[in-house]
């Protein structure tokens, strides 16, 4: 026995080191890359920094700005607005979609293949198609179809303050293929036997949707949720590619305010006093949504 | 699931309708590279080219300038991206299946915590980390090289990566592992030869999404590169394309003949991982646990 426990030990002994050898790269990578940068740009906020003298400590004096720096206030404002419209759209319309995918029809694939096809289309190349469609000339694509369709005066999409993030979030729709793909792969994962015994039961799919599908996907739309609010609080690359922030700060998303601040004006301490109240942002929404998960069903409690 | 037919044929019409309306953009990406420079100034433009005119994908490669010495720029921009493309995603790969497999198949001490410490980085927004990595990147004398861009992606490999290979490998039987150490397999030996090989569909589901993001990033380049020379195709095509004049024509049939050859590379690995994306997709009872 004793020798068998010696075994066991040297056993744990080697796991445990092997174990701490695997995941040594990525600590490392996050304690250098990832760890004191958070630290580092925790000190930068309290200072003012330009990266050519060393930075001056000015206490709250950045926190204090923020607050009355409309353009600050308003990328904020905007930010928040485009994520609370999005994420219903993001979620519920992709969800609808995968719903409809996953129907049995032959040409099924196609049309998998053919909505998921924006999404293969790199940022770069899609920014300059949506470019040229939203043209605001009376020559633009999207102009001519809106005016033979009875729009008296060009619609003037990206160069308009009122009319450029409304814009963005119609291009924002054609990225759904990728949700598609997600739900479609979360009800692949459902048992069919479930809809086998609702067959039996004679449910009709309105029921099977709701009794079902649902309460099976909500792990992953719990997931989702998290990972949209996340991701959108912080995009700005289709704002920096398209207007670059314009026109009139309308669609300066809060990452772009952050990005010219901090590395085109190379005002770096306040850069990093905004990227902190981005992240205190973030923090407490998804606080909110992970006490808020009661609505979560999990099959392992059953 | 049985489906009546009513409900097929409405929702094949609706879907119909649906894909047309995704394929426009697409669509008008590569019949605006097909036009000639004529065909886009004319008012009103029309909505087909007349033909396959390949004179805009002719002057692609002299459109990204030409070297003092008469050569093209272009094959310095691809010559980079390809550099990147190979360093960085072994870099994604190796460190994120190296560590999924410690925290899923190895019996350590902490580990679950080390695990949850490492999620919650996952809330750490890019925009925080962007000027210190900046300044720390400066200090290491990084400026102006490609170091930034791939280095970091061998101490990395990304959160969200780490956690879908994680929850596949939970999937290898634990009795496999345990025989295989039983017969004095180490742990490294354990990754190597079962972990690692019975992970496939998983990473190559990463490496495709990883190749697709360096091969169209522009965004890394832009803060680090500054030099013509260690610019990246995605730079290059950044500062040649995209504008925020919104509208100049320009020679608009050669920028989307830059955007469709930009899009070959993805559609390319798409097509390879279609059966993985399109058929077979599942999470594998990944976030069930």
């Amino acid at each position: 026995m004793k020798g068998l426990d010696k075994m066991k030990l040297t056993r744990q002994v080697k796991n445990t080191i092997g174990g701490y050898l695997c995941i040594s790269p990525v600590i490392i990578g996050v304690l250098v890359f990832t760890v004191t940068p958070v630290l580092l740009s925790l000190f930068y906020s309290f200072t003012r920094y330009n990266n050519i003298s060393p930075p001056e400590f000015i206490g709250f004096d950045n926190f204090v700005n923020l607050w009355t720096d409309e353009e600050f206030l308003h990328s904020l404002k905007i930010t928040i607005y485009y994520t609370i419209i999005t994420l219903p759209f993001d979620i519920g319309l992709s969800f609808l979609f995968g719903l409809l995918m996953n129907t049995k029809i032959k040409a099924m694939n196609v049309f998998r293949i053919l909505v998921y096809l924006p999404c293969i289309v790199p940022g770069l190349a899609s920014a300059k198609i949506w470019q040229d469609l939203f043209n605001p000339t009376a020559n633009g694509r999207f102009n001519r179809i809106l005016m033979a369709l009875g729009l008296e005066d060009p619609f003037p999409f990206l160069t308009h303050p009122d009319t450029a993030l409304f814009s963005m979030f119609i291009m924002g729709l054609f990225g759904l293929g990728g949700g598609m793909l997600f739900w479609l792969a979360g009800f692949n994962g459902i048992d069919n036997s479930y809809y086998e015994f609702s067959a039996l039961e004679g449910a009709n799919p309105v029921q099977n949707l709701f009794y079902i599908t649902l309460p099976m996907m909500s792990p992953l739309l719990f997931y989702k949720v998290v990972m949209n609010i996340i991701g959108s609080l912080q995009a700005y690359g289709t704002s920096l590619l398209m207007t670059a922030g314009g026109p009139q700060g309308s669609t300066n998303f809060l990452g772009l305010n952050i990005y010219t601040t901090g590395l085109v004006e190379m005002r770096m301490g306040y850069a990093c006093a905004q990227s902190w109240i981005l992240f205190i942002l973030i923090f407490l929404v998804t606080t909110l949504v992970f006490k808020n998960q009661n609505w979560v069903f999990y099959a392992e409690e059953q | 699931m049985k489906q009546s037919l009513t409900y097929r044929i409405i929702v094949t019409v609706v879907l119909s309708v649906i894909s047309i309306m995704m394929l426009y953009p697409v669509y008008n990406m590569v019949a605006q590279a097909f036009m000639t420079a004529e065909e886009l100034k004319a008012i009103p433009s029309p909505w087909f080219p007349s033909g396959l005119n390949w004179d805009s994908f002719k002057q692609i490669p002299e459109s990204f300038g030409l070297k003092p010495d008469g050569s093209l720029w272009l094959w310095n921009f691809l010559g980079n991206t390809t550099f990147l493309l190979f360093a960085q995603t072994f870099g994604v790969i190796m460190s994120s299946t190296l560590c999924a497999y410690g925290f899923s198949k190895v019996k350590f001490v902490g580990r679950e915590k080390c695990f949850f410490l490492l999620l919650c980085t996952i809330m750490i927004p890019s925009s925080v980390c962007q000027i210190p990595l900046f300044v720390l990147f400066k200090n290491f004398g990084w400026l102006n090289t490609l170091t930034p861009l791939w280095f970091p992606a061998w101490f990395g490999g990304g959160v969200s990566n780490i956690f879908l290979i994680r929850q596949f490998m939970k999937t290898i039987p634990d009795s496999l592992m345990e025989s295989a150490e039983l017969d004095g397999a180490g742990v490294f030996r354990r990754y190597w030869s079962i972990a690692l090989p019975m992970s496939k569909p998983m990473i190559f589901y990463i490496f495709i999404g990883t190749f697709g993001g360096i091969w169209g990033d522009f965004f890394g380049p832009m803060i680090y590169v500054s030099d013509r020379d260690k610019w990246t195709f995605g730079l290059a095509v950044k500062n040649l394309v995209n504008d925020t004049n919104v509208t100049s024509v320009g020679n608009l049939n050669v920028q989307m003949a830059i955007c469709v050859c930009m899009s070959l590379l993805p559609l390319f690995t798409f097509i390879i991982g279609q059966k993985n994306y399109i058929e077979n997709v599942h999470f594998g009872g990944a976030l069930k646990g």
